[in-house]
């Protein structure tokens, strides 16, 4: 009997840890309470680009708002997460309706679960931590079926504690698409992260989106900042 | 080496091939904090209608077709000053069917909005409120002009009145979010004169809840015409690609009962389903689009068809379910770069000689737009 309950010890002692990993990830990414500006690209096969300029704004580890500054045909969009509830504003309808994660609100690989993420932590735990040709590997398993990916692969810088790939799974155990992490900059207040993700997809051969990271800032916000109330008012929060 | 490290690393060698030609670069000029904030859109239409001969409208045209064309500006600036917004959408529209010719120019909204905190707003002026949770139709928006079903998503002129908005997030796991408005309304010969056929003066308080990752809206609305009206509006989302909604109204001097019920469901493949039934006690006049008692819209829209991005391909129905009649229209929209839109679609009337959409005068048409964003 004394020797289950070590061994029950030891798991749970082990599982903390493997977290704490994840938790580190996510403390090196973003602050808990920070406001960001970043550009999305996507490339289609001939070339052609689309840019999008967003806003960002969160606190704690499930509160985010993303407000469109460009192009012209999406500014004053603003789309907004508490929790697993995820709501868009469109500025002519006025009023905010609920969308869903696996959505995308511009398009190309992204979806608004990428756009609008908060923290592996929080959306994931960790099943396994391996060393892989210098590389520590971990494997992510979703914590409910509210999360848009079920199983993340995720390659891990060890020098930034940063993701450097994560490849994200359905729950058929099919590839959907895979995240490159590039550019470790250093954005100030201890921030040191990639400023570029990559993704491609084979659901969208030849076409590639990029997120590229301007600003990221800890800021501090009123819950009530991340209400439907106030996601009219998302613009102000950048003052 | 094995097969899944040589994957690995072509794969990276193709995604690090395709990145030397790409912009990691940041404008921090775009992102520089202004004192306001202006946009809009100028819009053009053309509806090429094939004449319904058997509608008692047909003397107006005497023609087998007839074409229509709209012109359209809009411009919205916002300017912030402290805690103070002043907003503003002025709206031009020019309508020229055959040789008849109407123009019209607005402020759809015209308003202060004053919040010294994320908690307290208080607005004064013109604007909309835009009440209920459903897509083409909403009961409950009661302080509002109606929604045009064929283009819910369009800007809509408001009404001059009074608004203080108390907002408060709670530390709770069922109730998350509480939000209590109350509105003042003024109508008569000089002010609203369209809100109501007497002059009247309209108190209402709508209360919100996020409860249980619930939207919750109660709305109770007096006016000295003792035609009080109260009702509801829900949204949840039971999956994350399955939402669902329902507003109920009752009106009280008219003993009227209005309800809709809705969802909304994206497949896997990116297909959007939008379904709403609408219900009222009593017909109402037939200036507005859904008068009759019964009716059940669809629209079904996939993204990116045929992998083709920034498209979408629609299709939808309008289904009067008291006289049978209905409207389908098959659609598409294609997404520029350079903030232009595009979107054709293919409408058609049917029903007998005296339903609601059989009586039209177009019998079936060809409806093109074009929007430019800036």
């Amino acid at each position: 009997m004394l020797k289950k309950i070590f061994l029950f010890i030891a798991i749970a002692i082990l599982s903390a840890d493997a977290n704490d990993i994840l938790v580190k990830i996510d403390k090196n990414l973003s602050p808990g309470m920070s406001e960001s500006y970043k550009k999305l690209v996507n490339i289609e096969p001939d070339g052609t680009k689309k840019e999008f300029l967003l806003y960002q704004a969160r606190k704690d580890n499930d509160k985010m708002v993303s407000l469109f500054l460009k192009p012209d045909s999406e500014k004053g969009r603003a789309t907004l997460r508490l929790g697993d509830n995820m709501w868009l504003y469109l500025p002519d309808v006025g009023r905010a309706i609920r969308i869903t994660s696996m959505q995308s609100v511009v398009g190309g690989v992204f979806n608004n679960s990428d756009i609008m993420r908060l923290d592996f932590s929080t959306e994931y735990d960790l099943v396994s931590q391996k060393k892989e040709n210098s590389e520590t590997v971990l494997e992510l398993k979703a914590k409910n079926d509210t999360v848009a990916y079920d199983k993340l692969i995720m390659k891990v810088d060890e020098k930034s504690l940063t993701p450097k790939e994560v490849a994200c799974y359905s729950s058929t155990d099919m590839l959907i698409k895979t995240l490159y992490y590039k550019d470790i900059k250093d954005f100030g207040n201890g921030i040191v992260r990639p400023a570029v993700i990559e993704t491609i997809s084979p659901f969208y051969k030849g076409y590639k989106s990029i997120m590229v990271y301007g600003k990221i800032e800890p800021k501090k916000f009123s819950d009530e900042a991340f209400t439907i109330e106030n996601i009219s008012k998302a613009q102000e929060l950048r003052r | 080496m094995s097969l899944n490290l040589r994957i690995t690393a072509l794969l990276s060698f193709v995604v690090l091939g395709l990145s030397a030609n790409d912009d990691y670069s940041f404008d921090f000029e775009e992102i520089e904090l202004k004192s306001y904030k202006f946009g809009g859109f100028i819009k053009g239409e053309h509806k090429y209608q094939n004449t319904n001969t058997s509608s008692a409208k047909y003397s107006s045209i005497n023609d087998s077709s007839f074409n229509t064309y709209i012109g359209q500006v809009q411009a919205d600036l916002d300017y912030y000053l402290d805690s103070f917004t002043f907003s503003t959408q002025l709206n031009a529209k020019y309508t020229k069917i055959d040789d008849d010719s109407d123009d019209e120019i607005n402020a759809f909204q015209a308003y202060i909005s004053y919040s010294p905190n994320q908690n307290h707003t208080f607005d004064a002026g013109k604007k909309s409120l835009k009440w209920g949770k459903g897509y083409f139709a909403n009961p409950i928006a009661v302080l509002d002009r109606d929604k045009d079903p064929s283009d819910p998503e369009a800007s809509r002129e408001g009404y001059i009145l009074a608004r203080y908005s108390y907002n408060k997030s709670l530390q709770r796991d069922d109730l998350k979010n509480i939000s209590f408005d109350t509105v003042y309304l003024k109508s008569d010969e000089s002010i609203n004169n369209d809100f109501s056929s007497k002059p009247s003066r309209v108190v209402a308080f709508k209360a919100y809840f996020l409860y249980m990752d619930t939207d919750i809206d109660l709305i109770y609305v007096s006016n000295n015409e003792a035609n009080e009206k109260i009702g509801f509006d829900i949204s949840k989302n039971l999956e994350t690609n399955f939402e669902i909604h329902a507003e109920y109204k009752k009106e009280n001097s008219i003993k009227n009962d209005e309800y809709l019920l809705g969802l909304r469901y994206l497949t896997a493949s990116d297909l959007t389903i939008i379904s709403e039934y609408l219900y009222r006690k009593s017909v109402q006049s037939t200036n507005l689009a859904l008068y009759d008692r019964k009716y059940l819209i669809s629209k079904l829209s996939q993204k990116e068809p045929f992998e083709v991005l920034y498209s979408t391909l629609y299709v939808k129905n309008t289904l009067n379910i008291e006289d049978s009649s209905h409207q389908d229209s098959l659609g598409v929209i294609y997404e520029f770069s350079n903030n232009i839109n595009l979107d054709i679609s293919y409408l058609k009337n049917t029903g007998g000689a005296n339903t609601q959409f059989g009586k039209k005068l177009a019998n079936d048409l060809l409806w093109s737009q074009i929007k430019w964003n800036f």
